[in-house]
């Protein structure tokens, strides 16, 4: 009745009351309640926290500090260290340095091509591989991912021997053929080439690999449903493999970019960035920088200017999982 | 019928582009394993085998008993066992209270893990060098467990408290009924059930240690503490120090373990990339 | 074995959302009293908060006479079984019950003999060597209940514990719980957003919405005199029909008009409330549930039964039973008849109903009339 409802009313009331008077009394109390309830939390995060903070970030700020001085291996012998301002970043981009720049360019090439050819090939074998009546789908995807399973170290070292100009299995593969031999790593452009063809060789399998993921979790209705609507076999991929595909391959094809921007093992290990720095790409350049020339403020330099393009990528990485995640919402 | 036999065409296409992928991706391995069991009289062999024609496992024996490989091979060990214990274990006890409190703070250093993974690390390396003659550890194999510890960190605590999260709460709340400490909850419940991401954590940092090049170059002047990357890289530099065949049985050495592990836990290993992983 | 008190507890969340609004209720020893309502009603929020998994904002709670509000779940003599039964994974059917009293220190022998006597009740005896994941979903659920029962807990809390399973075995654990209820003799609180758990297994029903307690009774309390229309939609199923309706009458003789004229008998004693209650000319809620709809011709109009005669829309054939979706002066309704009715779809059908089985709701309070 009438009665019950007042009840309510006040009761609401009653809490609307409180709630206008209580916000500040019971966030503070439970701001430190909650400190005190979880103590054990900060002991917990600690140790992890302190090693990162002492040999890593600490570091890290410090080492971004660097590329303002001139430090080198020369101005620190002789006590010339000096605040130098931008100084460091005019060279490597402007003009200065086209020698960074012409390597910051080679990086991009080297980044598009190979994820081109990851993607391209990984998305090819992983729709061959899915072909429901196919046989030995297993030994074929065992053979076809390990490539990804060697580490990449060694696989880049045997590459390099594979390559041997003499005694390498191509040149002698070649040789068998009656051709003539390939100057595989002493020829800048072919050694670019070399290097690309190595890094497309270790890259694809994890596409493939992702790719098939994601075919699997196709439900087989959608293309039952197309048959139904007389799709051709390009306007099912079109329609309907394709955009289910996008939540899964977007994510990873901009971890590859990122992965083969940075990557250091492939170039360094089988070119050393050499022949005469046609095959340098910004991870290689700037540890040959560091170890060789000793330039330490202009090797942290790039390394900020590295990581600033690396903060990009990985920012539009987040918009576009955000827009999938969006997506998949609708 | 037609429909038939063009299905059936399309197959035996899709299988040769099968075979042709997988002999694209086996030749080198396969060229690796020759060299390392086939016997050759001199580097300059010219021929061309499918099978070694000299099987043997000499290669191996020699590359086994040279002293400085089983250094190196023992020095890979200690750094990559150690950082993977030293990484691992901080990044559990991490993982967890990310996970399971709410304590203030949290979602700072959750972000603080994300914003690291996106700093120039390769920054770091002058200052880190310094910082290590400071505390007069340098060439200690402490100063690199440190070094790739904090460099694996991030990738761990995130890898790990994304499995935590994945845990029921409810099984830690049956554990707190049944009388269980916050500890014992972590010891006797969580760990034991986070053992599959363990794993893949582990082999992660593992792998990190065992196959780079560059951090040990830099940090490692004392060439008793080289690793099985600096001395293959070394015989790789000049392939007339050691024989190829012996060259082969020292890479296969190295890659196998990880290798089989990689192929044995593929689908985690993926997961973890692409979900928890930012950075490889 | 012990009677809890929960008085006035409240539960606030971050952010001010009232999730739990003073509840009070006393618990008699060896109840069962199950808490329903839909999800978001506070139900299982109650239920953590006497277990010790959530704070109290305010309010005391007491198991026995021991005030708990501060005391650790494990100081608190309780048990729980939840959802998804929250096994652990990586025990054995005999470690996961033994777990409690391992971590109680109790002797191993004793703990032996609990666990097979636990295990001996729920017939899982012959499991206690597998791990969770090798069992079926009732066979899981056992493991939970066995787990909960070999602590002897002062009072077992189950979470929402059969909603997990398929109908058929929801129905028999049902009544495996109510039989170990009376085997154990101790007080039960169970969460369910089930009416028809609610009403089969407990002694005292608690129905919640938004926080509040809505009425706390007996099952058949709860649907005789269900005390508003939100407890009166909420027990029995097909729920209840509301239809709008006018009070009329001059002089002594009241009775109700609906939408489209038809008027309706009203008892003495309704009458008499009515005109207490000022409702002359008011409009109001009236509700029958569609057990108390019955087929014309089969049981003939008798004294204080009204007519309606409707159109047949859509016919359900559960077996014993048909359930004719009708409508009622324009609102739609249901009316649950014997099959043995000749009843078809777009037929007319004549309903009667005795004025004793219609409720009378306030419109705008939604509160029955009383």
């Amino acid at each position: 009745m009438k009665k019950w409802r007042e009840e309510v009313k006040s009761l609401s009331i009653k809490i609307l009351h409180e709630e206008k008077q209580m916000p500040p009394l019971l966030e503070k109390t439970s701001l430190i309640q909650r400190i005190k309830k979880n103590k054990v939390a900060y002991f917990y995060v600690l140790p992890a926290l302190v090693v990162v903070f002492t040999v890593s970030l600490f570091p890290i700020a410090y080492g971004i500090g660097l590329s303002f001085f001139n430090l080198n291996l020369y101005t620190m012998g002789s006590g010339r260290v000096k605040f130098v301002g931008l100084k460091n970043y005019v060279k490597a981009l402007g003009s200065l340095d086209a020698e960074f720049f012409a390597v910051l360019m080679r990086t991009f090439i080297w980044t598009v091509v190979n994820v081109f050819f990851h993607v391209v090939l990984g998305l090819i074998i992983a729709l061959a591989l899915n072909r429901p009546k196919l046989k030995w789908k297993g030994i074929y995807r065992t053979f076809i991912i390990l490539p990804w399973a060697v580490p990449q170290f060694v696989t880049a070292l045997v590459w390099k021997m594979m390559y041997h100009e003499q005694f390498g299995f191509f040149n002698q593969f070649l040789k068998l053929l009656g051709l003539p031999p390939v100057q595989w790593l002493t020829n800048g452009k072919i050694a670019f080439i070399a290097v690309i063809i190595v890094n497309i060789w270790l890259g694809f399998p994890f596409m493939t690999m992702v790719a098939t993921g994601a075919l699997q979790s196709i439900s087989r209705e959608y293309y039952e449903a197309a048959d139904m609507d007389g799709a051709s076999p390009w306007q099912k991929f079109r329609y309907i493999t394709l955009p289910l595909l996008k939540p899964a391959m977007l994510p990873a094809a901009i971890l590859g970019t990122i992965w083969t921007f940075t990557n250091f093992n492939v170039i360094y290990m089988i070119t050393g960035g050499g022949p005469a720095k046609a095959t340098e790409i910004v991870s290689t350049y700037q540890f040959n920088v560091l170890t060789r020339q000793n330039a330490y403020s202009m090797a942290a330099t790039y390394s900020v200017i590295v990581s600033i393009i690396l903060i990009i990528i990985t920012l539009i990485n987040m918009k576009v999982t955000k827009a999938l995640h969006a997506e998949e919402v609708d | 019928m037609v429909a038939k036999t063009k299905e059936k065409i399309g197959y035996l296409l899709t299988h040769g582009f099968l075979i042709f992928t997988c002999l694209l991706t086996f030749i080198p391995i396969w060229w690796v394993l020759l060299t390392a069991f086939d016997k050759r009289v001199s580097l300059v062999s010219t021929e061309f085998m499918i099978l070694p024609k000299n099987p043997t496992f000499d290669n191996f024996v020699e590359v086994l008993s040279h002293p400085k490989f089983l250094m190196w091979l023992k020095n890979s060990f200690i750094f990559a066992g150690g950082t993977t214990l030293f990484a691992l274990t901080l990044a559990t006890l991490s993982a967890y209270a990310y996970s399971r409190f709410d304590f203030p703070g949290k979602k700072a250093g959750l972000a603080s893990y994300v914003i690291y993974m996106m700093l120039p690390t390769t920054a770091a390396l002058v200052p880190q060098l310094l910082i290590i003659k400071y505390l007069g550890i340098k060439n200690s194999y402490f100063s690199l467990i440190l070094i790739w510890s904090a460099a694996n960190m991030a990738f761990a605590v995130w890898n790990l408290k994304g499995y935590f999260d994945t845990i029921p709460k409810s099984i830690e709340e049956a554990a707190i009924i049944d009388g269980a400490s916050r500890f014992q909850i972590f010891t006797m419940i969580m760990l034991p059930l986070a053992r599959p991401a363990l794993a893949i954590t582990a082999i992660f940092i593992f792998t990190a240690p065992w196959t780079d090049y560059a951090t040990s170059y830099l940090f490692l002047t004392d060439g008793s503490k080289f690793t099985l990357a600096q001395g293959l890289f070394g015989w790789a530099a000049d392939f007339k120090t050691v024989s190829w065949g012996v060259f082969c049985a020292g890479s296969i050495i190295m890659a196998l373990p990880l290798t089989i592990l990689y192929l044995v836990f593929q689908k985690y290993i993926i997961g973890g990339l692409t979900v928890g992983g930012v950075k490889g | 074995m012990a009677n809890l008190s929960l008085r006035n507890v409240h539960k606030i969340y971050a952010g001010n959302v009232m999730a739990v609004k003073d509840f009070n209720l006393e618990i008699e020893d060896r109840e069962f009293i199950v808490l329903v309502g839909p999800s978001g009603c506070g139900k299982s929020t109650t239920l953590r908060m006497i277990a010790g998994l959530e704070d109290i904002s305010q309010g005391e709670i007491y198991i026995g006479d021991r005030l708990v509000n501060d005391v650790a779940p494990k100081d608190r003599d309780i048990a729980m079984v939840f959802q998804n039964y929250a096994l652990y994974p990586h025990m054995t059917v005999y470690d996961n019950m033994a777990f409690g009293l391992k971590l109680r220190k109790v002797p191993k022998d004793e703990i032996d003999k609990k666990v097979k006597e636990a295990a001996e009740i729920l017939d899982i005896g012959h499991l206690l060597d597998r791990k969770p994941r090798a069992l079926s979903g009732g066979q899981r659920q056992r493991v939970a209940l066995g787990r909960a029962i070999v602590r002897e807990p002062k009072v077992f809390l189950m979470d929402e514990p059969l909603s997990n399973l398929d109908a058929k075995l929801r129905v028999q654990m049902r009544a495996e719980i109510s039989k170990l209820h009376h085997r154990l003799n101790t007080t039960f609180i169970y969460v369910t957003h089930d009416q028809t758990e609610a009403m089969t297994m407990g002694t005292r029903i608690v129905v919640m919405k938004d926080g509040i307690i809505q009425q706390a009774d007996t099952p058949k309390k709860l649907y005789d005199m269900p005390s508003n229309m939100f407890v009166a939609g909420f027990i029995g199923s097909p729920p209840m029909n509301f239809i709008r309706a006018e009070v009329k009458g001059e002089n002594d003789q009241l009775y109700l008009v609906l939408d489209d004229g038809l008027k309706l008998a009203l008892s003495e004693q309704q009458q008499k409330l009515l005109k207490e209650k000022n409702y002359r000319n008011k409009k109001i809620a009236m509700g029958i549930r569609p057990e108390h709809l019955h087929d014309a011709t089969l049981e003939p109009l008798s004294k204080g039964y009204n007519e309606v005669k409707t159109t047949v829309e859509v016919m359900e054939m559960m077996g014993a039973e048909i359930y004719l979706h009708v409508k009622i002066a324009g609102i739609p309704a249901v009316a649950r008849v014997s099959s043995k009715a000749e009843v078809k779809i777009n037929q007319q059908v004549t309903f009667h109903f005795h004025y004793d089985k219609m409720h009378l709701f306030d419109q705008e309070t939604e509160q029955v009339i009383r």
